[in-house]
């Protein structure tokens, strides 16, 4: 008599807390009231402007992270891609003199190109995603360096800086408003699409997904050319927010993306993960960054705070699993 | 059930305050391991009970300035950092205290990161700021946003373009390479032969400086020496190492090989030993390692300059409280060299310059 009401229980407690998201976003509620508190500047128009700008690049690329870590691939070639979108993209304008849209078009279907690799080595030559990625890292960076000798391209047209430090309505960042508008647009192609089910299946089980019909290959193949062109657009709002083509300059990012797709409950193992989530787990390192900064700490306790709160995500996330597997 | 529900919520619970605890516990700790020198000295002042010199609008928590380096690894940067904190101490008292606040990107390539620093610098209403910025133009906008907002901002040794912040104050390259050029035509050379410059690239004006230094300190001695040109070494060690076999074939007369970073003068090193003539050419470089010491301990290194990044932390520093103090500085000044030599390496000065490159260096270090 009282099993189903336990149970009603349980689903709800499930639903409220046994939730990564709602764990992670608990957090960032929490993080934000304590720097609000405690760093005098945090809670300020203009530091939520700039922490909202500041989040735009990481937060593109924690979405392409996300559908590749669902598959249970990964993706190191990212911070590559942004640095080589950023050099094509000013060296074009600045070098050859081409308007702005030819040459955000050029760097897009460049970053696309590099998709379209690693997703046929990892999909069709199956070969792991984690060596394929970071041989185009490689190879993409030195691509990147020998273009212009190692130099940087400065003297942008002054669009690009305008448009970088532009806002609508002098609240919201145009930068981080297209990282608002592929989060809604991936989130949708993730949930409400077969597509994403598609994608979802092939980290679960890719032997059972084909069994049941679903073209993995093409499925895995797809999630790495969507991730090359998010990380393309990445690279040229890289480019609008630092005004230069540098090829470096995203060196190490595909790290944040990786640790903001963790934090948010993404398995390395593939088969879970959400935008929301991972998005949540981009701006936990936003926001714990910019608010350590303003508290004065230096680098040195701002990369071991920032360690110590990975570990406990992942670690109240894996005490999650556990009791939900001990429960049924 | 029920107790495993409450079991549950206390470990979720728990881990959350831990989160939140190590945060505080952590801030707690480092807002006071920061805070000791302004403690330190409003207690002294209570108790002599002298009226404080405090500036009207100094008045108050005391100063906060944010030092803004390249990486957060490299001992150059710390340096600057001590000299930060030194001048702080220093001059502390007069203000409440001032607190040094050091950030820098993990790698001097992540600009963006540099550019959040100026912004959240901003956010949190520092009285100065002192940058040196990863890319000339990246942190530049910021830059002037910070002075818009009443911040005063130096930057220190690599240019802004344009120089728009409150000061600059850093190598003179060309200053530091003439006097090296110099030297090197003074003591190593008689104006026969040629000489050759290995430059990092010819874009930045810290690599164009040193370069033009250098010609001006030898043909101010030796006129009619010849110079066989530059080769760009982008800072790679291998490509300097077969420039320098090109060069040397080139032009067998070469009595000199000029190189303008650390890494170039590796690459030169070792050129000259795969050709075997160590001893027939006269090397000279800027900045330091180990290595670098230990060739000029064996006679392979002639001269090396050296930067004073301590010099720019606390010279820095102090322009910032003179401009806090609504004093005028001098837009551009030099923050100086030290010209390193085998016959004064040991000296306390030359080793105390050498430490701004390698912590804690001795100099049975480099024997």
């Amino acid at each position: 008599m009282n099993t189903p009401v336990v149970k009603e229980k349980g689903s709800m407690f499930k639903k409220v807390l046994g939730n990564q998201i709602s764990v992670v976003f608990f957090i960032l509620i929490a993080l934000i009231i304590f720097f609000s508190v405690g760093a005098k500047g945090f809670f300020s128009a203009y530091n939520l402007k700039s922490l909202l700008q500041q989040t735009a690049v990481i937060g593109i690329i924690t979405v392409a992270q996300t559908f590749v870590i669902i598959t249970s691939g990964i993706d190191l070639s990212q911070g590559a891609i942004i640095g080589l979108t950023t050099l094509i993209a000013s060296g074009m304008m600045v070098d050859l003199g081409l308007p702005i849209g030819v040459a955000v078009l050029a760097a897009l279907l460049a970053a696309v190109l590099v998709g379209v690799v690693n997703g046929f080595f990892v999909a069709h030559v199956g070969l792991p995603a984690f060596i394929t990625t970071l041989g185009t890292q490689y190879i993409i960076r030195s691509i990147a360096l020998l273009a212009k000798g190692g130099n940087d391209i400065y003297n942008l047209p002054p669009e690009i800086s305008n448009f970088g430090r532009g806002t609508i309505g002098g609240v919201f960042p145009n930068l981080a408003i297209i990282m608002i508008v592929i989060v809604v647009i991936m989130h949708l192609i993730l949930k409400k699409f077969s597509f994403g089910r598609y994608v979802y299946a092939c980290g679960s089980n890719v032997t059972a997904a084909r069994f049941s019909g679903v073209k993995t290959k093409k499925a895995i193949f797809l999630v790495y050319v969507l991730a090359g062109f998010l990380c393309g657009i990445a690279g040229i709002v890289m480019m609008c927010r630092i005004n230069a083509g540098i090829a470096v300059c995203g060196d190490g990012y595909e790290m944040n993306s990786i640790c903001a797709v963790v934090i948010g409950g993404g398995s390395l193992f593939g088969g879970e993960g959400s935008i929301s989530g991972a998005l949540i787990g981009a701006f936990i390192m936003s926001v714990l960054s910019t608010g350590l900064q303003i508290m004065g700490f230096s680098t040195y306790w701002q990369q071991l705070i920032t360690g110590i709160v990975l570990i406990l995500a992942v670690m109240v996330d894996t005490i999650r699993r556990r009791r939900s597997q001990g429960m049924e | 059930m029920k107790a495993k529900l409450f079991k549950k919520a206390t470990a979720i619970g728990l881990s959350v305050l831990l989160a939140a605890g190590s945060l505080t516990g952590c801030g707690s700790n480092g807002a006071s391991a920061d805070n000791t020198a302004a403690n330190e000295t409003v207690v002294k002042e209570a108790e002599s009970g002298t009226e404080p010199a405090v500036a009207p609008e100094a008045a108050g928590d005391g100063l906060v300035f944010k030092v803004i380096a390249m990486n957060a690894a490299s001992p150059y940067w710390l340096s600057v950092k001590n000299g930060a904190e030194k001048a702080a101490e220093e001059m502390g008292s007069e203000y409440g205290g001032i607190k040094i606040e050091y950030v820098a990107p993990q790698e001097d390539t992540d600009t963006q990161k540099q550019l959040e620093m100026v912004e959240n610098a901003i956010s949190q209403g520092v009285d100065g700021i002192l940058i040196a910025p990863c890319s000339p133009t990246v942190p530049h906008d910021a830059i002037v946003e910070a002075i818009d907002a009443g911040i005063k901002v130096i930057v220190i040794d690599q240019y802004l373009d344009p120089m728009d912040a409150n000061g600059f104050f850093g190598t003179n390259g060309v200053n530091m390479c003439t006097e090296l050029g110099e030297y090197i035509a003074d003591n190593h050379l008689d104006g026969s032969g040629s000489y050759a410059e290995m430059v990092f690239n010819m874009t930045s004006l810290a690599s164009i400086d040193r370069y033009n230094g250098f010609i001006a300190g030898i043909t101010g001695i030796y006129p009619d020496m010849k110079d066989v040109g530059y080769q760009i070494t982008e800072s790679d060690i291998n490509k300097t190492t077969s420039l320098v076999a090109n060069v040397y074939q080139a032009n067998p007369d070469l009595k000199c090989i000029f190189a303008n970073n650390d890494r170039t003068a590796l690459g030169v090193l070792n050129g000259i030993k795969e050709l075997g003539i160590e001893g027939q050419i006269t090397v000279c470089a800027v900045d330091c390692n180990l290595d670098l010491l230990k060739a000029m301990r064996e006679g392979t290194i002639a001269a090396l300059s050296l930067q004073m990044p301590y010099n720019q932390g606390y010279e820095g520093t102090k322009k910032l409280i003179s401009l806090v103090n609504g004093e005028e500085i001098e837009k551009e000044s030099d923050s100086g060299s030290f010209l390193l030599t085998p016959d004064n390496m040991d000296t306390d000065e030359a080793v105390a310059a050498i430490q701004q490159y390698i912590d804690g260096y001795k100099p049975e270090d480099s024997q």
